[in-house]
Formats: C-alpha cells, structure tokens, sequence
C-alpha cells in the first residue's frame, strides 16, 4: 500500500515534469496558430533552444543565462519562419519543415563546434535543480506532487494562464484572433496584419526555444542530438486537440506528459510490454482523441493561408 | 526619377525561373561557406569535395543518382497529394511500411529472379499504400486533420519497425537491430560494375513520366487537382472524399514502392536508420519543385548531389557530420527567399513622384 503510493507520487511528479517541455512549446504554438500561422519548424527550434541554452549556461555557469540565450534564439528561428511565411508567403508546412531539418542539424553543429567530439565525455552542467516550495512542499503527497519541482515548470503553468487571458480577455487577443479568422475583415479595421503575424511566431519561437532550454538544462543537464525525440511535433498534436484554447491544451499536456513518465516507471518493474509499444501510446492517443473529440473543433479559418493585400 | 518595386505577372519565362533558380543555388552555396568558415574548414578545399564528391567520377555520380531514386519518387507521390490539397506529412512512415512489407517477401520467398523482386516491389506498393490510405480515409469519411495523423502514423511506424527489428526479424547472426539479408533474387540488377547504381533510376524514370500524363492529361488527374477547391468541385459534381482517398492511397503507395526500392536496390535488408529522413527531404522537393513532375526531377536530382557531396565535404575537411545537415536545410530556405525576391522586379518611372497607395 504504501509502495503504491510512492509510486503513484512520483507517476504523477514526473508527469508534471514531462509535461511542461510539451506544454511550454505548446502554448506558444497556439498563440501562432491563432495568428494564423502554422509553425511545424517547434521540434528544430527546440533543439536549437536546447543546444545554445546548454552552451550559455556551461560557459558561464549559469543556469539562467542559458534559459535567456535558448528564449532568444528561438525568436531569432521564430522571426526566420515569420520572414519565410508572412513577408515571403511561403507554403508553412515546406518552411516549417525545412527549418526543422536546419534548426536540428544547426544545434548539433553548434554543440559539437563547441566542444568537439571528445570521446565518451559529454559535458554537464549544472542545471536547474527542482526545489521544495517553502511550506507547500512539505505536504504529504501534495507537496511532492505539486511544490517540488524546477522552476520552469511553474513557469509553463504561468505562461499557460497568460496566454489564455492575452487570447480571450484582451484587445490584442481580440485582434490575434481576428487575424487568424478573417485577415481581410480585420485589415479594413486597421488592424497590421503582419505586425501581428510577426509578434505571435515570434513568441512561439520564444517558447519553443524555452521549452528546448528545460530539457537540456532541467531535464538532463545535458545536450544529446534530437534529444526532443518527437515531443515539438507531440506540442503541434495538442494544439490540435486542445482546440487552440490554452486550457485544454494544459490538460493535454498532463496527459501526454502522464504517458511519457509512466513508461518510464513501467520499464524497471520489468513489464512484459516492449518499450516500443509503451512509446507508441502517446501517438496513438493522439490519433484516438482526435476521432473522439476533436474532429469537431474548428481550426482558425486562416491557418497556414498567407496574407497578400492585393487580389489577383 | 524614382525606383519602385512591382510583383512580377506570374508565369515567367522558364529561362527566368532557371536564373532565379540557379541564383538561388550560388547565394545558398555563399551562406553555407559562412558555416564552413564558422566551423574551422578551408572554403575551397570545402567546395571542391563537394562538387567531386557528388560528380567527379564515375561512382561519384552513381552515387548522385542512386540517392535521386528515393528522392524523385516520394517527391513524385508527395506531389500526387499535394496538387489535391492534402498535406501527406506521413512519407517517412509510407517509406518504412513499403520497406517493411518488401523486406518480408525478400526474407521469405524462395523462387528463381525476377519471381521474389516483382513481389517484393508489390509489397512495397502495397504496404506504402496502405499506411497511406488510412489518413486518407480518416480524413475523407471523418474530417480528421491529415498532417496531424500523417505525422503520428510516422512515429508508430517506425516504432513498429524497431520492435519487429530487435525481436522476430532480428539476424541472429547480428547484433544490431537489422534483418537478415533478402534473397539473391530478389536483388534490384545493378547497371554498373562496381558502383551502386541499379534498374531503380529507369522505374523512377518511367514514374516521372508516368504522374506527368496522370496530372496534365487525364480525367482522374485533372478532377484530383480540382479537388483541392472543395467546393467548386463539390458543384461539378466531383466526388471530393473519393479523390482524398485516391490521392493518399497514391502518395503512400509511391512512398512505400521507394522504400521497396531502396531495399531491394541498396541495402538488401531491413535496418531501421536506412532512410536518412527521405519522407521529410520528399516534401520539400515536391514543393521546391512547383508540384511539376519535371522541376521535381531536377530538383531530386540536384538535392541528391547535395546529399552525397556534403558528406565528402564533410569526410574532407573533417568538421562535424552535422554540416551536411545543415546545408541540406539551409539551401532550401534560401532557395525559398531567392525565389521570392524573384517573384518581384524593380521598376525605373520616369516623372514625377506620386503617393503609392
């Protein structure tokens, strides 16, 4: 009984863990979405956020300085796919996913141009350590659950309500979202399309570049080649299913990050089950709920349809 | 006397699109020196591997073209999907089943050549179009969003592979995750002694010209591109869902029939790393190709000598793998941006200045 309960503390711990690199990448991509953009270049962006964000903190051996540098460069690869999609008009799902390829191949080189191939010693840093909330974290099974973590996380969850309330409670949510839905109705009303545009794929480059930065720096105090391994394209997924609403996504990432931590709880026990079906759950709940309960959800109406004021 | 910049009227001559597009590669090949020079490698030294590796001799170009098989082949399929309005993100998967399904007839068919070969090519179309049809279906018959299944399908295909790879199909004589090797005959004839390249680049060949009469020349192929205007179609009477489905059947059935390909023309067994990102590289020479069958031919092509060229660039100066990576997503990007800029002229007006509007 009371082996099933540390058990079940830590499954839901760690699931929170798992969450936030998912959520974090997610909430930012919606605000993109919403915009009318559809940034398929997260996981590239990730892992470039992940490899500078380690290179910043090894080098100056701070922790926060390297989340600052991964938020940043994910801006600059955010402003790269704004140029490509809102100034250029180019099809979103080639430039995202060429920025995908270049983003991934641009964090490993950099890593490596770094510190080399030195062989069989990889780098650590210091990272963000998890730590106890004073109080709240010395409640039973709350507290490890909820009140220990690494800062960031609570960070996902802050950003989370921040994104909900600049999308649905404000006038510049007010304009994003006209912007995705009719982007001729809302430029008669002087709203500047493209500045929007910008703004919005730039803070999701922003969070992605973040969300590579938790796992590097958070997760594994390490950098590893596609160390994301799928979870920018799991964050696209929920953005999807969570019906581009902040909230729901939350909830999606919980769920998402609940298969990650469970599999990875499941493995020791020595369960029958080979690793690659527990890892093929996360991607077959996505196609399963998108039947169930998110086929009905309507995208942006604009999403992924360049804007050009002139009708040829 | 002012200068004013103006959209060009689409449809430019193909001279001015082959300028833009050589321009393209010359500031593409520009910036990837600044990475060069960033990563600590000589410039020329750097560019001179690069064109030898992928044309300076007779297994250099074998080389090139034996990687264009794959590529040209998810371009074409890809293509298929796309000029009907779904985004099939899923080739890599397609890929991986097609090579999957082939690896099992070459593993288990025992029967004199050119038997196991011909069925292995089946499976590969069979299997790829399959693992194609379902999006397809999911998004015909229930509106389910295909990048969103195609991509998912990716990873549990993959998955699937690396399971069956570490346990049933594993060679016991092996200790990495990889097949044993498919019969002899069921081997994809080789063109040339000592090089890799094989009868594949004539099938792909034949494929180019074949989805060219399917797009410009036929029924099904005019009525699969209108399609993509939903409603329009709808009012002429075009069955949509049925062309959604077509498409993607199509699209994974190229896909896994490249897989197939590489399989029984290359590898000769099953590994799991076999395709270098093949279903992902497809979309963007479908795309970079203007969805024409003749442009995505050059453009498999070209992007192929930059595959194998990069890598002896990178053997050569000795920086890191990854700076093949990079090049191949850069080019791309920057090819884009040029072909944009080429979308506009700067127009000399003699007079007056007035207010643009």
């Amino acid at each position: 009984m009371v082996d099933d309960l540390i058990f079940f503390e830590g499954l839901l711990a760690a699931s929170i863990r798992m969450a936030t690199p998912i959520l974090i990448a997610a909430i930012g991509e919606n605000i993109s979405e919403s915009s009318g953009v559809l940034n398929l270049g997260v996981e590239g962006t990730m892992l470039v956020g992940a490899s500078v964000g380690f290179i910043v903190a090894f080098d100056s051996g701070n922790p926060w300085l390297g989340v600052l540098a991964g938020i940043v460069m994910g801006g600059i690869i955010g402003l790269l796919m704004a140029f490509l999609s809102v100034t250029a008009k180019i099809n979103q799902i080639v430039s995202g996913m060429a920025i995908t390829i270049f983003g991934g191949a641009l964090a490993t080189f950099t890593f490596y141009s770094v510190f080399k191939e030195s062989v069989g010693t990889v780098p650590i840093v210091e990272g963000l350590r998890p730590f106890s909330l004073p109080v709240l974290g010395d409640i039973p099974f709350i507290g490890p659950v909820l009140f220990q973590h690494p800062l960031l996380v609570y960070i996902g969850m802050i950003l989370t309500a921040i994104a909900a309330i600049i999308l649905f409670k404000t006038t510049l949510g007010l304009k994003i979202r006209a912007v995705g839905e009719n982007p001729r109705a809302a430029d008669t009303l002087g709203v500047n399309i493209f500045r929007i545009r910008y703004l919005c794929v730039i803070i999701g480059g922003m969070a992605a570049g973040l969300a590579g930065t938790f796992l590097s720096l958070a997760y594994y105090q390490s950098f590893i080649p596609e160390m994301t391994a799928g979870r920018g394209w799991m964050a696209i997924a929920i953005v999807i299913l969570g019906g581009w609403n902040p909230w729901r996504i939350f909830v999606g990432g919980l769920i998402f990050g609940g298969a990650d931590a469970l599999r990875l709880r499941l493995k020791p026990i020595g369960l029958a089950v080979p690793d690659q079906f527990l890892m093929m759950i996360p991607y077959l709940l996505v196609v399963i709920s998108l039947f169930l309960i998110a086929r009905k959800k309507r995208a942006p109406a604009a999403l992924a349809i360049p804007y050009a004021r002139s009708v040829k | 006397m002012r200068i004013q910049v103006v959209e060009r009227e689409l449809g430019a001559s193909f001279l001015y699109k082959l300028l833009i597009a050589l321009l393209g590669i010359v500031v593409s090949f520009i910036a990837g020196g600044f990475l060069m020079t960033a990563g600590g490698a000589d410039l020329f030294e750097g560019y001179s591997a690069l064109v030898i590796g992928a044309f300076g001799s007779v297994n250099a170009l074998a080389e090139t073209l034996v990687r264009t098989i794959p590529l040209l082949i998810l371009g074409l399929g890809l293509m298929l999907a796309f000029q009907t309005g779904i985004w099939n993100i899923g080739g890599e998967g397609q890929l991986m089943g097609g090579a999957l399904g082939a690896t099992l007839v070459g593993l288990y068919i025992q029967a004199p050549f050119p038997i196991p070969l011909i069925l292995m090519l089946l499976a590969g179309l069979l299997f790829g179009g399959m693992w194609g049809i379902i999006p397809g279906v999911l998004k015909a018959r229930f509106g389910m969003n295909e990048i969103l299944t195609t991509l998912m399908l990716n990873f549990i295909m993959a998955l699937s592979v690396s399971y069956l790879l570490y346990n049933p199909l594993m060679d016991p004589a092996s200790v990495v995750p990889q097949t044993a090797y498919i019969t002899e005959a069921a081997w994809m004839p080789r063109m040339i002694d000592g090089t890799r390249i094989h009868l594949g680049i004539l099938i792909a060949g034949v494929l180019a010209v074949l989805s060219f009469m399917l797009v410009k020349k036929t029924v099904l192929g005019f009525e699969m591109k209108t399609s993509r205007l939903v409603k329009a179609a709808r009012y002429s009477g075009i069955n949509v869902s049925k062309y959604i489905i077509v498409a993607m059947l199509l699209s994974g059935a190229f896909a896994g029939f490249a897989g197939a390909i590489e399989i029984s023309g290359i590898h000769h067994r099953l590994r799991g790393d076999f395709s270098p990102g093949f279903g992902f590289i497809g979309i963007l020479i479908a795309v970079l190709g203007n969805l024409n069958p003749v442009w995505i031919s050059l453009v498999a092509f070209i992007y192929s000598a930059l595959m194998v060229g990069s890598s002896a660039m990178q053997i050569t100066t000795g920086i890191h793998t990854s700076i093949s990576l990079i090049f191949q997503g850069v080019i791309p990007i920057i090819f884009l941006i040029v072909r944009y800029l080429g979308s506009y002229k700067i127009k000399l007006i003699r007079g007056k200045n007035k207010m643009v509007t």
